[in-house]
């Protein structure tokens, strides 16, 4: 027993002598390669990688690879097949989140039968503002979940015959405010789209001047402030009470977390409960504001996440809280933050772009840090109307012009454009992720049509949900 | 008071020298383990692939080291399970038949193939006995000795275990038995004791009932040790009383627990015979967490079942020295190094290397192929026998309290080897930091690569490569458990089950929690005496 057990420490010694280092050498030799870590939407996707099957199926990681390029596809039977370089970095992961295979036929279904010129999304919500033409009559509310189409106002509203100026919505808000100037006389009007039927108050005479602009936190919802010529006005609506004066000489503003957000003409910007009870100033240096803001620009200020705050100036100006704080000089036309990934679309008229939000992807490696930047992923576009993250973050369906492409966000500025469909110029676009479907105006006859392009969220793993700030 | 021989195998009374050199490696176990531990987690935030290099070295050591720990397992399981029916008594006839005639005993043709292996064994072992030309004593001169502590324990416990030495084939009227009572177990502990004395002293050879009071002026403390060396003491006046020489006594020390097999002291006996140098030899049986098995919480049994799996390994080793619970010696050779050290928790330990020292290095341990069976401490619930489990677990890492002692022993006694001091304090030092460290680095430290890599950037592929080895490792650490539960199917008494699917399939499951078992029962009280120690804190009570 002594003797065996001598040989077997032996044996069990020189195994160890001989695995360890061929485990470290293959370790080292390994960590000198890189990998591709992959998902696709179907899962159970096909992969080769410069025409080789892999051998596995999505989601998949492909290890040991040596650095290059590749030239990936992933198919699906009754998918199209995606195919991209695809570039490995030496001891570094290269993540393809989820490569999103659109179906061979993508369907399209029709969800109205009369057509309209413009789409408005209630970001949040799941309700759809269809417009034909300028008169508040003509406006009809789209419920994602049921199909239905509703009119915003009954046949029988006196305001029904009136001019749509303007319409006032807010993120996670079933409420519509509108702005309509019925026989030159202005009339506003708060409806609420989720009950039914739609629950209207009249708010003109709360509105003795034009209203500007009107904004609310869905929070502290029965406080209205509407925002005009630098001056601000509080509505109480349940209290009854209204206050003029709350602000003046304003040159910004945003209401979020139950405070109005506010740059002060001189460039200060400064944060105030909505009952004054408490004032915080945010930035401090008019002369540093002057050049980041610029001297007379109007900003819309609301939140990016719980550190950050975003600006963004009637002539297109986008700045932030951080550094660096100004984000994009000129020309943006819309910024859209993602629920269920840390990523923000910006877009002017020619280009779309990506701020990454989570700290992982924004972090430098030195002390003087880059700090969060757009990446410009689509340039060269037409006519940028509307962006909207796609099947948790990886992707964005954006209108330009009269069509709709997609881009896969996670291959940054690699990313190709794949056309899936046709809109009607200039009239917006909406995803909804509940159902998978890209909702926009068909091109000839500005029909509701709905391309699936992801399957509907019941059907997918749960999506992490990003933090509301 | 120095000892005439020279070493004292206490740390109390020091000098300078003595006081530095024990402080010193006090502090080396737990500051290397510490240190191993902490320096991988500097290293992973740090180094991330330096520490994957380490955790690879650390995995591939401790694959190959289960890898080998479950051959042995194997073969001390099926060693143990060839010689479970053998007739140790009738052994000790053919010894007496050697004596007489010369003559080796006819070799029978064994039924089954384990029954011919150890027939093999057995009678190689007579040639070699022949061939040595050692004299091996009488079998009617050989005693035995058998010290029961009793602290807390019922008569009925107690009555148990003096019945099953009382079924021992081995004759008992060569058998004493002495009660080791400690002076607090309370007037119901004394008049149990007491009441047994004048059940069985007629019974055995004796049975005396052996009291201990501490003494307070020597600074002795109310302990095992010193209760047990009590009754050692009174049992050697009672057999030099009785013309009995001590060298042929076989002293051992039972848990009150134990339940030996009829065979288990002429098992003792036989190879305390046929042992060359029996006065400098300790004989070790396989303690195995049987008794009342199936009657104890499931993940109590898994625990026992691991403890009895890790003594089963260490008697397939005798370079592993340590003697543990209930093992045998010359009463001769207890009394010549002045019993049990008095201020030890690990008294067993501790009785193994004051004579490794005292004699120089020419003290060993020979395992016997004969388990011993001790109950499951618990009273029906979970709790306590989970709470019993940590208890006893803590006392046995305590036994670190024996590594400062034992390397100043190496340095005070030039007459034991250099290539011994070195190769034993290696492996004491290996045997202290091993249990306290690879537990938390293979399911938990080694994880820490991929972890801080992933904070640092989620895009490393040290995230995901770690990630491989590490489930490459817990593969094999689930396969090595299972191939463990199996081989403990064949060890346990099946016939006393009482609801067997329940019982088993609960006994089965409970192995997937034998990691957290590893940490919560093994590394974590290993660690914390190792700490405790190091920062100067004892425990000399039990």
């Amino acid at each position: 027993m002594i003797a065996l057990r001598k040989i077997l420490a032996l044996v069990f010694t020189v195994a160890f002598l001989a695995l360890c280092p061929a485990l470290v050498l293959h370790v080292l030799k390994i960590m000198r390669t890189g990998i591709i870590k992959m998902d696709s939407q179907p899962k159970t996707a096909s992969v080769t990688l410069d025409g080789r099957d892999i051998g596995g199926a999505t989601p998949l990681i492909i290890p040991d690879l040596p650095p290059g390029t590749y030239e990936m596809t992933v198919s699906a039977p009754g998918y199209q097949s995606w195919s991209q370089a695809v570039t490995v970095n030496q001891g570094r992961a290269t993540t393809l989140e989820r490569v999103l295979l659109l179906p061979d036929k993508p369907r399209v279904r029709n969800l109205t039968d009369a057509g309209f010129d413009r789409l408005i999304s209630i970001e949040r919500m799941p309700f759809l503002l269809l417009t034909d033409g300028d008169s508040a009559g003509a406006l009809r509310v789209f419920d994602t979940r049921n199909s239905t189409l509703r009119p915003l106002l009954p046949a029988d509203s006196p305001m029904a015959a009136g001019r749509v100026e303007d319409i006032f919505i807010a993120a996670r808000s079933s409420r519509v405010i509108c702005h309509i100037e019925l026989n030159d006389e202005p009339g506003i009007l708060l409806v609420d789209v989720a009950t039914v039927p739609h629950r209207i108050d009249d708010l003109s005479e709360r509105f003795s001047e034009p209203a500007g602009k009107v904004l609310w936190d869905e929070s502290a919802k029965e406080v209205l402030f509407s925002f005009r010529d630098g001056k601000v006005r509080k509505i109480d609506l349940r209290l009854g009470r209204d206050d003029s004066n709350f602000g003046g000489d304003w040159r910004g503003i945003g209401v979020f977390n139950r405070r109005v957000h506010y740059m002060e003409r001189d460039g200060r910007i400064k944060s105030m409960a909505f009952d004054k009870s408490s004032e915080k100033t945010i930035f401090d240096d008019p002369r540093a504001s002057r050049e980041i803001f610029g001297e007379s620009a109007t900003y819309a200020i609301w939140p990016l996440d719980a550190e950050t705050i975003l600006f963004h100036s009637d002539n297109g100006r986008l700045c932030q809280s951080g550094l660096p704080n100004v984000l994009v000089e000129e020309g943006v036309r819309g910024v859209r933050s993602d629920e269920d990934s840390s990523r923000v679309l910006v877009w002017t008229a020619r280009r779309l772009g990506v701020l990454e939000t989570s700290s992982d992807k924004t972090r430098g490696t030195g002390p003087f840090e880059k700090g969060r930047q757009v990446t410009w992923i689509f340039e060269n576009a037409g006519d940028i109307r509307d962006a909207w993250c796609v099947d948790g973050g990886s992707h964005a369906v954006v209108q330009d012009g009269g069509r709709l492409v997609l881009l896969e966000l996670f291959a940054g500025v690699n990313a190709r454009p794949r056309g899936i469909a046709g809109a009607k110029p200039a009239s917006g676009v909406r995803y909804d992720a509940r159902s998978g479907l890209v909702h926009a105006l068909e091109p000839e006859r500005g029909r509701l049509i709905g391309i699936e392009i992801a399957p509907p969220r019941s059907l997918l793993a749960p999506q992490p949900s990003r933090k509301s700030p | 008071m120095k000892p005439a021989d020279g070493f004292d195998y206490t740390r109390h009374g020091l000098d300078g020298r003595g006081k530095r050199l024990q402080r010193l490696f006090e502090i080396l176990p737990g500051a290397a383990s510490l240190g191993l531990l902490g320096g991988l987690v500097a290293l992973a935030w740090c180094r991330p692939l330096w520490a994957l290099v380490f955790v690879i070295v650390f995995d591939s050591f401790f694959i190959c080291y289960l890898s080998y720990i479950l051959v042995l397992l194997a073969l001390s399981s099926f060693r143990l399970g060839i010689e479970r029916h053998t007739d140790w008594m009738a052994r000790i006839r053919d010894l007496d038949g050697i004596r007489k005639s010369g003559a080796p005993p006819v070799e029978s043709s064994a039924a089954s193939p384990g029954r011919r292996l150890s027939e093999m064994i057995y009678h190689r072992r007579l040639r070699q006995l022949r061939a040595s030309c050692d004299d091996f004593p009488r079998s009617e001169t050989i005693h035995h000795v058998v010290i029961v502590p009793v602290t807390s324990e019922s008569r009925e416990v107690i009555d148990q275990s003096l019945r099953s030495l009382l079924a021992q084939s081995f004759p008992s009227d060569r058998t004493m038995v002495m009660l080791a009572i400690e002076e607090n177990a309370g007037r119901r502990a004394h008049k149990a004791g007491w009441d047994l004395h004048r059940e069985y002293y007629e019974r055995f050879l004796a049975l005396y009932v052996a009291p201990h009071r501490a003494d307070a002026d020597s600074g002795e403390e109310i302990h095992r040790a010193v209760n047990v060396s009590t009754a050692a003491r009174m049992a050697a006046q009672a057999l030099r009383e009785r013309d009995i020489p001590l060298d042929c006594a076989i002293v051992t020390c039972l848990e009150p627990s134990a339940v030996p097999e009829p065979q288990y002291l002429a098992c003792v006996a036989w190879h305390f015979m046929t042992c060359p140098r029996r006065q400098r030899t300790a004989f070790q049986p396989v303690p195995a967490y049987y008794g009342k098995v199936w009657d104890a919480p499931d993940l109590a049994r898994v625990l026992h079942v691991g403890t009895s799996f890790s003594h089963l390994i260490d008697t397939s080793d005798p370079e592993k020295l340590v003697t543990f619970s209930s093992h045998s010696m010359s009463l001769r050779t207890l009394a010549e190094v002045g019993y049990w050290p008095a201020d030890m928790v690990s008294s067993d330990a501790s009785l193994f290397w004051k004579c490794y020292l005292r004699f120089a290095g020419d003290y060993r341990m020979m395992p016997m192929q004969i388990p011993l069976w001790l109950d499951i401490p618990h009273d029906g619930s979970l709790q306590s026998a989970v709470r019993g489990v940590y208890r006893e677990h803590r006392r046995w890492a305590w036994g670190i309290e024996n590594f400062p002692i034992i390397l100043r022993g190496f340095i005070d006694q030039p007459a034991i080897p250099l290539f011994h001091k070195l190769r034993h304090a290696s492996k004491l030092m290996f045997n202290s930091v091993i249990p306290a460290t690879v537990p938390f680095v293979v399911f938990v430290l080694g994880w820490l690569p991929a972890v801080f890599a992933a904070v640092q950037s989620s895009s490393s592929i040290a995230v995901y490569n770690t990630a491989r080895l590490q489930s490459i490792v817990l593969g094999f650490v689930g396969a090595s458990l299972a191939i463990a539960a199996a081989i403990s199917l064949f060890l346990l008494p099946f016939g006393r089950m009482k609801r067997p699917v329940r019982q088993l399939g609960g006994y089965l499951l409970s192995w997937l929690l034998f990691p957290v078992f590893a940490i919560l029962f093994n590394a974590l009280p290993a660690l914390g005496a190792q700490v405790r120690l190091m920062f100067g804190q004892y425990n000399e009570r039990r």
